[in-house]
C-alpha cells in the first residue's frame, strides 16, 4: 500500500489480534514500518485495549469440588422432579384410561320407538295441510264448479 | 442439536485425555456421581471463568456454569461425541451469559430510574492496585474502571465476542462458530466493541 494511504482501524484491529491472512500481515507489517500516522493509530489502540481490566478468576481447588457437588445435588434434585412429573402424567393418563373405558349404566337406546297409528294419520294430514296451494286450487274449481 | 467441534485444543486446552473423558461419559450415562463429579470438576475452572468473563460476578457466574453443566447430563444420553465436552459446555455457557445479559439489560431499560445500588463498592476502590506511583495508579484505576463500564454496557453480543476474542483469545472463525454468527457480522461486533473503548479512553484523556 502506498504511504499516503492509510490503513482503516477495522483493518488494523484485526492485525492487532492477528487475524489478517499471512500477505495481509506481512504488507501491513511493511507499511507501519514507514507509516508513522498508522503506527500511531496502532500505538493507540494498543493503549486503549491494555486499559480494559483483565478478570483472572480465582477458582481453587475447593471450589472445584463445592461447584461439582452443587451441580451433581441439583442434577438429582432434577430428575427426582422429572420422575415426579412423569408419574403424575402416567397416573392422570391411568385415571382417565380408567373412567373413559369403566362399564357405566345403560344408556338409553337411540333406537326411535314405532308411532302408534294415530300418529300416522296426523302425519298424513300434516302432509296434506303442507300444500295449502293445491287446496287453494280446488275450492276455486269447486266455486267455478257450483257457478256453472 | 449436533454441535461441530470448531474450538482446537490451544484455544480450550483439554483437561483430560479424550480417552478417560469417554469412559466418564459412559459411567455418567450410567448414572454414577462419581463420573459426573469428575467431569464437572475438570472442567469447571474453564467454564466458570468464562461465565464469570462474560457476566462480571461470581456467584452468576457459577449459576450460569452450573445450568451449561445441568444441560449437558440432561441430554448425555444423545451425546454423540462429535464435540468435546469442553466445546460443548462453552457454547452452551457463552449462549446463557448472553441470555443473561441481555435480560439484565433490558430490566435496566424497565427500570431505567433505578439508580446504582449504593452497596455496591466503587470500581476504582475495587480496581487492582498494580503498585508504583500513587498518582498514575490512581489514574489508572480511574481509567479502569472507566473501561469496566464500557464493558458492562455493551450489547450482549458485542460483550460476547469482545471477551472471547480478548480474553479468552479464541480466534474469529471460532467465535463465529461458538456464537453461530457469520465471519463479517463478528468482526463488526468487535469492531463496535472497541470503538466503545476508544471513545471513552479518548473522552478520558481530554478530561
Amino acid at each position: 500500500m502506498n504511504q499516503a494511504k492509510h490503513y482503516d482501524q477495522e483493518t488494523l484491529l484485526l492485525y492487532h489480534y492477528g487475524e489478517l491472512l499471512s500477505a495481509e500481515r506481512r504488507a501491513l507489517g511493511a507499511h507501519l514500518e514507514e507509516c508513522a500516522v498508522c503506527r500511531q493509530e496502532l500505538d493507540s489502540l494498543r493503549v486503549t485495549l491494555d486499559a480494559v481490566p483483565q478478570v483472572e478468576p480465582q477458582i481453587s481447588i475447593a471450589d472445584r469440588h463445592r461447584f461439582a457437588d452443587e451441580v451433581v445435588e441439583q442434577m438429582h434434585r432434577r430428575q427426582g422432579r422429572h420422575r415426579l412429573a412423569w408419574g403424575g402424567t402416567f397416573i392422570s393418563a391411568a385415571l382417565l384410561a380408567l373412567v373413559l373405558l369403566r362399564p357405566g349404566p345403560e344408556l338409553p337406546s337411540v333406537t326411535p320407538p314405532v308411532p302408534a297409528m294415530a300418529e300416522f294419520e296426523v302425519l298424513e294430514k300434516m302432509e296434506m295441510l303442507q300444500d295449502l296451494d293445491v287446496l287453494q286450487d280446488l275450492d276455486l274449481l269447486l266455486e267455478l264448479e257450483q257457478l256453472g | 442439536m449436533a454441535i461441530v467441534d470448531t474450538l482446537q485444543p490451544e484455544s480450550y486446552a483439554l483437561p483430560m485425555q479424550p480417552s478417560t473423558e469417554k469412559i466418564l461419559i459412559d459411567q455418567a450415562r450410567d448414572g454414577r456421581d462419581h463420573a459426573c463429579t469428575q467431569l464437572v470438576e475438570a472442567h469447571s475452572e474453564k467454564i466458570i471463568g468464562l461465565a464469570w468473563r462474560l457476566v462480571g460476578q461470581r456467584d452468576v457466574a457459577e449459576e450460569i456454569a452450573q445450568e451449561a453443566f445441568l444441560r449437558f447430563f440432561q441430554s448425555i444420553h444423545t451425546f454423540r461425541g462429535e464435540s468435546t465436552v469442553g466445546t460443548w459446555l462453552y457454547r452452551t455457557t457463552t449462549r446463557l451469559a448472553i441470555d443473561h445479559l441481555r435480560r439484565e439489560r433490558l430490566k435496566r431499560k424497565i427500570f431505567f430510574f433505578k439508580g446504582r445500588d449504593p452497596d455496591l463498592p466503587d470500581p476504582v476502590e475495587t480496581y487492582p492496585d498494580s503498585s508504583g506511583n500513587p498518582q498514575e495508579n490512581l489514574v489508572a484505576a480511574e481509567t479502569g474502571a472507566r473501561m469496566q463500564q464500557v464493558l458492562e454496557r455493551l450489547p450482549a453480543r458485542q460483550k460476547a465476542v469482545f471477551v472471547l476474542r480478548h480474553m479468552e483469545q479464541l480466534s474469529l472463525k471460532e467465535i463465529a462458530a461458538t456464537l453461530d454468527l457469520e465471519l463479517g457480522t463478528v468482526k463488526a461486533h468487535l469492531h463496535r466493541a472497541v470503538n466503545q473503548f476508544r471513545r471513552e479512553y479518548e473522552a478520558g484523556e481530554k478530561e
